[in-house]
């Protein structure tokens, strides 16, 4: 023990002791004084003991000890076979269990989670234990055993919702048998699929046309005919209008049909074409009327998205190409329409070759389709993303450009789809490339809950904010919670709070940022709850395992009646003292 | 027999009487529940009420007879005494058969033995008392009874029938209510269908139906009245007391609801479906003949025509519309007469079939006419009957004597019966020839060679004559002088337009290739001129076939020159190659006349190269065009309700605020148009927002699942749209992009 160290876990406050015990002390000490008997020094010692006593008694003194006794705590779902096995190779430790685990022989039920912060453990057995509880537990260096998987939905990734599109959730089931999943939205079933026994990942696709807050069911049938059902929280978020460029060498029939697409979804439009050398067509929809014969950087920063012909960029001013450049490296979106090959090498090239097929088959949602192409055929390279491939053709796609994208379609006449009323298949072709290459607005603050889901009442939540500057004031439905900087990264943000009841709820940043999630009730999604419960508590231990071995030490606490012991001694030989 | 046996027989006895009897019961109870039931409808409408009272009486009866025939008190001492009395050979001892042994005097034994042999033989004879018979009449006399009662009772006579439901909107104690709602449905008389009253506020009814709604209410109200699909109303008018009613004819599906007034406070109903069964249209079918029927001339010149006309309520007329075509070309006629059918005389009914025979020659049918009809049936229904006819069915009467007529003078009749053989034929004669040309004569082979060579040769003055060859010098009989129609077969045949402008036409792309053909050549050599003039009215040219073609065929004439040669000089093994050659072209040239189409396509106007790109264009100016599109949702209360209910059903709501009532109220508005034209989806939806927005009924988890799946069944589906994604942008993206640039740039 070479590091003794004292400490106190006083019952009131230090002052109040104090001030008591040294009036106390100060009153019985001129009362001794006053007798004028003998046995003076015996007495003031005795009085001091008393004294040290009393504080001992409420100060309950603590010395930090080296670890001896290193423990086991189990948790539901434990596996009694392996804690058997690990108790014979080190029979010294210690068990504890939680309040709700099922009994095991020289068990201790830990009376509160808090209790955790003094205990040394050193093996968790079963489900493992919430993420707040990891920062109960004052030193953590243990290893985890967990219990085998429940059976039910293990993983569930639910991607941010779009309405009016096709959209998935994907995840795991843990299966005893064959089991039928099926999705029930608000309008019905949505989708199903059947799953083999065992851990079976799944997909299933749904087709929301509001956006809003909705509950989905997951509900499933095992093969013995059980069902159950698990409430799915989904948001659909709202559309928001992008704000686009045409910038046309001639009109085209592409164009136009484009342009009708993008403004009969509500999006802002500007289109400057050439119509002869000098003249040109300009049309603004749901646009202010702007001026469009010169590229400058107040034009193109007002907007989300430039479509321009190849013809126009050819013949686009340096001056012009080095703001269109410095507006795209800003994060403009540039989907550039090659009208010819070979495409020229200029600031937007794609790097490809020319090849003599000009025709491509499309696989498109039930349908396959052939399409006219540019012969061209994108070199396979890591900073092009394909949006649109055939096989292994990318047609449609863009690479980064600073913090904008270049974007380009190699298919086309696809306004036929248009003109054939296969509205569904022109969107498919060009709502992915126009989403993918768009400026991606700024806001001030993004909202990020660090827990997984299912969220459940009265348990913690942690949230993260990313600022671009600002200091956030975080609001959990209307309540102010309080925010703290990281210490390394300047404008990333925690907060925590605690889940109300169940139901929809929100945090709010000062711009009115919201982040809208749903608490579920406690019998809700338990295997998920299990399955993420598991995994964070094998990911605490891979991650503590890696700190260094430094001796552990625990806080032993003096014994109380060594301390009364004094006491009753003291008081009897002040007691005794006048007789003697 | 011994003693047990006779009491088994005994007994035996006794489960025969006891079916007999229970038979007996069953049908005269059974019978008098029936008449019972069928009474009580003059008396009280309650369907259980009347079966209560029914089966009350069937116990009764039932008790009664038991008691009557002393089924309850049944044993073996009535059959021993039915025995005494029916069968005098017994000797009044048939009770010494139930006796034991034991207990009877020598003499009583001695009896009892004669007794059991006499039984014996008269057990199969015994037959028992009964009334099955009987009583199976007066079931069935019961069951007609009760069934013409039944039908005097059912729906004619004006309801007797206590208003089922009321209808109350407001449960507060006040509100004036409906009491009772009866609606009586008068089909149109023409539909047969009595008028009934509607067990359901929702009515499903003919078309046209006439509709009576009485309602009586609680106490009186003011401004009673239907609105009909949201957009219609008409007034009830008072009749006495709280009573009012309205009558109305139905036309349209739809849905309607009912509204009053009472102190300054309107009641609305809830909505109810107004669902139209349209009358249908008469349904034909005529099984016995083919659309198209081919008769010849010595066939049975008379066709028996047998339709199966059907119709939901009634036909009232049916008739046959033939049309007779006679002549042909230019010179066709046609005659249209409406025929009735013969069987039956008068077309009523739901369901018959009617007969009629069509006498092809008293409608003046000759080899060559033609015979078109249909059948025009007309449902009862008024004012306008619907009507549906059939397609049109074509008897077609064999012109033989026609094809007789054109063929070639020269030929015989006999020999010949059709005009000419085609090549293939030829061909199959020729070598059917040599297959049998070791079993048949010398004679006989040169003669049928020589036959097959004639054939050759009405062949190639067949095809001759499609290239203008007007006669033809060569082996065999000489033609007969032709007149000049018959001699331009091209005319007869072909169907000219154009011909004026036809030394225009572009020339076929594998001319080329025909210059190297034999006849091209023959041609230049012949008429060396020919490439420096311009020649018109050659026979030669004036046919219809382009220089490729003619060309073919004039190969295929030469081969089929060559084939009849060796036929006429009985050599038919050698004319075969020539004939196959000759099909061959024959082939290829029905095969490129298909040019046809592509040659009769349009001639643009050349263009004036001179003139291109020369457009004035100073009156073009730049052109700024300033629009803004509302592109306003579709339904947006209805997208607002739906996000209420979402709203309500995970908050388990047990009430609706009054900004969401608001809501609903709009998107019921929304939903009653389209209501309006699907009641069956919408109407339960727009129910269910009524009572919503009124906050009338509890709310109830599934009924808000249901509404919005409804709900969501309003929304367009629409087509995917790019969306603008936010993000925040961090200090440390700025500066890492900045560095990667520098990177590049390094």
């Amino acid at each position: 023990m070479s590091d003794f160290r004292m400490s106190f876990d006083p019952l009131f406050s230090w002052w109040v002791i104090f001030a008591v015990s040294a009036s106390a002390f100060a009153f019985f000490a001129w009362l001794e004084l006053k007798r004028k008997q003998t046995l003076f020094i015996p007495r003031v010692i005795a009085l001091i003991l008393i004294l040290i006593s009393l504080l001992a008694l409420l100060l309950r003194p603590s010395f930090k000890a080296e670890k001896k006794s290193e423990a086991i705590l189990l948790t539901l779902g434990f596996e009694k076979t392996k804690v058997d096995s690990l108790l014979r190779l080190e029979p010294q430790l210690k068990i504890f269990r939680l309040a709700d685990t099922e009994s095991y022989p020289h068990s201790e039920v830990l009376g509160s989670i808090q209790s955790l912060s003094d205990k040394s453990i050193k093996y968790i057995f079963g489900e493992g234990v919430a993420d707040y509880i990891f920062d109960l537990m004052g030193a953590r260096n243990f290893q985890f055993v967990p219990c085998r998987l429940p059976f039910g939905i293990v993983e569930l990734t639910v991607p941010k919702v779009f309405p009016k599109r096709k959209n998935s959730i994907s995840g795991s089931f843990n299966s005893s048998g064959s089991t039928k999943l099926k999705l029930v939205g608000p309008s019905g079933v949505e989708d199903s699929v059947r799953l083999n026994k065992g851990s079976t990942p799944f997909t299933l696709s749904f087709r929301p046309e509001q956006s809003g807050l909705f509950i989905y069911n997951l509900m499933y049938e095992d093969h013995l005919g059980n069902k159950s059902s698990e409430r799915l929280p989904i948001e659909v978020v709202e559309e928001h209008a992008l704000k686009i460029l045409f910038i046309q060498k001639f009109p085209s029939v592409e164009m136009r049909f484009l342009k009708n697409f993008l403004t009969g979804k509500g999006h802002a439009i500007a289109i400057r074409t050439q119509t002869s050398k000098n003249n040109f067509n300009e049309e603004f929809i749901n646009f202010p009327k702007t001026r469009l014969n010169q590229f400058t950087h107040e034009l193109l920063d007002s907007f989300d998205l430039l479509l321009i012909d190849s013809k126009t960029t050819d013949e686009l001013t340096e001056n012009e190409k080095s703001i269109l450049k410095k507006s795209v490296f800003d994060g403009l979106g540039l989907v550039v329409l090659q009208n010819s090959v070979p495409i020229k090498p200029d600031f937007y090239f794609i790097k490809g070759k020319n090849i003599s097929n000009d025709t491509v088959h499309l696989s498109m949602p039930g349908i396959q389709r052939t399409f006219s192409v540019l012969p061209v055929k994108v070199i396979e390279q890591p900073s092009v993303e394909s949006v649109i491939k055939s096989k292994d053709r990318v047609l449609a796609g863009y690479r980064f450009y600073g913090a904008g994208k270049i974007a380009f379609q190699f298919l086309q006449e696809t306004y036929r789809l248009e003109l054939e009323g296969n509205s569904n298949d022109y969107a498919f072709i060009w709502t992915p490339l126009i989403e993918k290459s768009s400026r991606k607005r700024n806001k001030k603050f993004e909202l990020k809950l660090i827990n997984p889901f299912p969220y459940y009442p009265n348990e913690s939540l942690k949230l993260s904010v990313l600022s671009s500057g600002e200091k956030p004031a975080i609001r959990s439905d209307d309540i102010k919670v309080p925010a703290s900087e990281d210490v390394l990264l300047d404008d990333y943000w925690k907060t925590k709070s605690w889940a109300g009841k169940s139901g929809w709820h929100r945090f709010t940043a000062n711009d009115s940022t919201t982040l809208n999630y749903f608490v579920s009730e406690p019998s809700e999604w338990k295997s998920l709850r299990i399955a993420s419960q598991v995994k964070n508590t094998l990911l605490a231990q891979s991650a503590l395992q890696t700190q260094s071995s430094v001796p552990q030490f625990e806080n032993e606490k003096i014994s109380p009646l060594i301390f009364y012991l004094t006491f009753i001694l003291a008081s009897g030989f002040l007691w005794l003292a006048p007789k003697i | 027999m011994s003693g047990e046996q006779a009491r088994y027989h005994l007994d035996k006895l006794k489960y025969r009487y006891l079916f007999l009897r229970w038979i007996e019961i069953a049908l005269i109870s059974s019978a008098l529940a029936l008449l019972a039931f069928a009474i009580l409808g003059f008396l009280s409408t309650d369907f259980l009420l009347r079966i209560f009272l029914s089966a009350l009486f069937a116990i009764g009866a039932i008790t009664s007879m038991i008691f009557y025939y002393g089924l309850h008190r049944l044993n073996n001492n009535f059959f021993t005494s039915y025995l005494n009395q029916h069968f005098p050979q017994m000797n009044e001892s048939a009770d010494l058969l139930l006796i034991d042994e034991n207990e009877l005097s020598s003499l009583q034994q001695l009896q009892k033995k004669k007794t059991l042999e006499r039984f014996d033989t008269i057990f199969p004879e015994i037959k028992l008392p009964h009334r099955v018979f009987r009583s199976l009449g007066v079931f069935t006399a019961c069951v007609v009874l009760s069934m013409a009662l039944s039908s005097l009772n059912f729906p004619g006579t004006k309801s007797l029938m206590q208003f089922p439901k009321e209808i109350r909107p407001d449960k507060s104690s006040g509100s004036v209510f409906i009491r009772s709602l009866s609606i009586t449905v008068s089909p149109p008389r023409y539909t047969n269908l009595k008028s009934f009253e509607s067990v359901d506020f929702n009515l499903v009814l003919p078309e046209g139906s006439l509709v009576q709604w009485l309602a009586q209410f609680s106490e009186q109200p003011s401004d009673v009245k239907i609105l009909f699909s949201g957009k219609d109303s008409a007034n009830f008018l008072f009749e006495k007391k709280s009573n009012y009613q309205l009558q109305k004819v139905i036309t349209e599906s739809g849905f309607y609801q009912l509204q009053w007034a009472d102190k300054n406070k309107t009641y609305r109903s809830d909505f109810y479906k107004i669902e139209m069964v349209k009358d249908q249209s008469p349904k034909i079918s005529i099984k016995n003949l083919d659309q198209f029927t081919r008769l010849k001339f010595t066939d049975k010149l008379t066709v028996e025509l047998k339709s199966d006309l059907s119709d939901d309520y009634g036909l009232s007329d049916a008739q046959i519309i033939a049309t007779v075509s006679k002549g042909s070309g230019e010179g066709v006629k046609f005659r249209e007469e409406k025929l009735r059918f013969s069987s039956p005389q008068k077309i009523s009914g739901n369901r018959l079939e009617a007969r009629r025979d069509l006498d092809l020659k008293k409608f003046g049918l000759e080899p060559g006419d033609e015979l078109y009809f249909y059948v025009e049936v007309f449902d009862n229904k008024v004012p306008v009957p619907n009507r549906s006819r059939t397609e049109t069915f074509f008897i077609a009467l064999q012109d033989t004597a026609r094809e007789i007529s054109s063929m070639d003078s020269g030929l015989g009749v006999d020999l010949m019966p059709e005009y000419f053989r085609s090549q293939r034929q030829i061909i199959i004669d020729t070598e059917k020839l040599l297959r049998g040309k070791k079993t048949i004569s010398q004679f006989q082979f040169n003669s049928t060679s020589n036959e097959l060579g004639y054939d050759q040769k009405v062949l190639r003055l067949r095809y001759g004559q499609f290239l203008g060859e007007e006669d033809e010098a060569g082996i065999g009989l000489a033609e007969s002088p032709q007149s000049e129609e018959e001699r331009d077969v091209t005319k007869q045949y072909g169907h000219q337009h154009d011909t004026k402008n036809e030394h225009n036409l572009v020339e076929q792309k594998n001319l080329k290739h025909d210059h190297a053909t034999e006849s091209k050549s023959d041609e230049e050599k012949e008429d060396p001129l020919k490439a420096f003039v311009h020649q018109h009215d050659n026979t030669e040219e004036a046919t219809f076939f382009i220089q490729s073609l003619k060309s073919k065929l004039k190969a295929a004439i030469t081969q089929m020159w060559e084939a009849e040669l060796y036929l006429r000089l009985y050599q038919p093994e050698k004319s075969l190659p020539y004939q196959y050659k000759a099909l061959n072209l024959l082939k290829e040239i029905s095969s490129d006349s298909r040019i046809f189409v592509h040659r009769s396509g349009f001639d643009p106007p050349p263009l004036k190269e001179d003139k291109r790109l020369t457009a004035d264009l100073s009156e073009i100016k730049t052109n700024t065009n300033l629009r803004k599109l509302d592109l306003e949702k579709e339904f947006p209360a209805i997208r607002e309700a739906l996000i209420v209910l979402e709203k309500m059903i995970v908050e388990n709501a047990s009430s609706v605020s009054s900004q969401s009532q608001k809501t609903f109220s709009k998107a019921g508005q929304e939903l009653s148009s389209l209501a309006i034209e699907q009641p069956v989806v919408y109407l339960k939806g727009l129910s269910l927002l009524k009572s919503l927005s009124e906050n009338q009924k509890k709310i109830d988890l599934n009924s808000l699942r249901g509404l919005q799946a409804i709900l969501l069944k309003v929304l367009p589906q629409q087509t995917s749209s790019p969306v603008r994604h936010q993000f925040a942008n961090h200090s440390l993206n700025q500066k890492f992009l900045q560095s990667l640039d520098q990177v590049k740039h390094e």
